[in-house]
């Protein structure tokens, strides 16, 4: 047995009579060794520390969607049934737009496609492979929550701008429009290949949001350097003027 | 129905796998924690605790071959929480021991509450999130997943042994430094 293997069975408690006097041997003939068992102690705890901190944060995440808002919770029911009437008049003005809105975005919306990191299809479930392969992989298979965390993780620990397109690509398939309008805008300071793509997802989380005004903008951008999807972000512009 | 995920896989405190055995637990759990007098919040409270548990007991090497299915050790803490949790409420009024919890007996030599690091310990820590990703993922196989120097080389695509020791001791000496210039 190596001193690394001695050190590891130390620290999981699960050293034989024999290796603690082994232990106690490498000890005697190497005084830094006591220091460095210390150190490893310190170390394997911080690290355990560490990974729970992640995964707190992890839970946190997977129960957010289902979190009670700050309106249902604090506000009292008076207030919100009032809220609630002024809602539906709105609705009922609104109704036609908000539904051409609706279908605008589901006829012309896709997860963009990954082109980072080629899948194996075939493979039931990615074993010992990086976290950025699993990322993709849960996002090509359409798992985009597992996905939306492998990304978020990424994307905190990397900074790579293309983790946080793909993040956004994963909340704006989830529904979480306002955190994906967010993400897309903060990918906008980056620099990188994504940028004109992202700008055609910006402008569908506004027509997603109905901010029309916010929307037509960003498609005229669009159309003026004919960039990414400027034919169809014509037609889409097109349609919501005339409507 | 449960995911099979092995002693080494869990070591590893990787988010996917955690989530997995969070979704795949987590209805089975809240129903039995409904049985007590506690609020929906305390009881995600006290299922993410015993998940956190979990992986601190098994990442120390508390678990060398599992007795029972992982769902059954998430229970069996996960009722010792709640416990605690009617206890520190006064619901019950005597101390439970762990023996009064079904199931909890594989679980005598465990450490069921969080620990807390010490001062050093904190410092460690704070260093250890500062340092590259490379670094972070060596100390983390081997001083948390146990796995030995030709482990390592096999699976980071080192060039041999001796690289992966001198990567190791590099990543050391950083963390040392960290340590020494924060404090």
């Amino acid at each position: 047995m190596n001193k690394e293997q001695l050190l590891q069975k130390y620290l999981d408690h699960s050293l034989t009579e024999e290796e603690k006097v082994m232990l106690e041997k490498e000890i005697k003939e190497n005084p830094d060794f006591q220091r460095e068992l210390e150190e490893a102690f310190d170390v394997r705890k911080a690290i355990i520390a560490h990974k729970k901190e992640q995964l707190k944060t992890t839970f946190k995440t997977l129960e957010q969607p289902k979190k009670p808002t700050f309106i249902t919770k604090f506000i009292p029911y008076g207030v919100a049934a009032s809220i609630f009437i002024s809602i539906l008049i709105v609705a009922y003005f609104l109704t036609n737009s908000t539904f051409s809105n609706e279908a605008l975005f589901s006829e012309n919306f896709e997860p963009y496609r990954n082109i980072i990191t080629p899948i194996e299809r075939s493979e039931a479930r990615p074993h010992n492979k990086s976290e950025e392969y699993v990322a993709f992989y849960e996002y090509e298979t359409g798992n985009y929550e597992t996905a939306l965390l492998e990304f978020t993780h990424l994307y905190e620990s990397e900074k790579k701008s293309y983790y946080l397109f793909y993040k956004a690509n994963c909340e704006l398939q989830l529904d979480k429009i306002d955190l994906a309008i967010d993400s897309f805008l903060a990918h906008q300071k980056s620099n990188d290949t994504f940028k004109e793509k992202g700008k055609w997802y910006l402008a569908l989380a506004y027509l997603k949001t109905n901010d029309r005004a916010k929307c037509k903008i960003i498609l005229k951008e669009i159309i003026q350097h004919k960039s990414y999807n400027y034919v169809k972000a014509k037609n889409i512009l097109e349609r919501i003027t005339a409507n | 129905m449960n995911t099979n995920f092995s002693i080494e896989d869990l070591r590893t405190g990787n988010n996917r796998i955690y989530s997995l055995l969070y979704k795949e637990n987590k209805e089975a759990f809240y129903s039995y924690a409904r049985k007590f007098t506690i609020s929906e919040e305390e009881i995600e409270e006290v299922y993410q605790d015993a998940l956190v548990v979990f992986y601190e007991n098994i990442a120390e090497g508390r678990l060398t071959s599992f007795e029972s299915s992982i769902k059954t050790y998430l229970f069996s803490i996960g009722k010792y929480k709640i416990y605690e949790l009617l206890r520190r409420k006064k619901k019950i009024v005597s101390t439970i021991t762990l023996e009064q919890v079904e199931n909890i007996e594989n679980l005598t030599h465990w450490n069921l509450e969080e620990n807390v690091l010490d001062e050093q310990q904190e410092k460690v820590k704070t260093a250890f999130k500062n340092l590259g990703k490379r670094c972070q993922r060596i100390l983390e196989l081997f001083y948390t997943e146990n796995k030995s120097i030709k482990e390592i080389m096999h699976l980071e695509n080192y060039e041999n042994e001796n690289t992966v020791k001198a990567q190791k001791s590099r990543c050391m000496k950083s963390l040392r430094e960290m340590i020494t210039n924060k404090s």
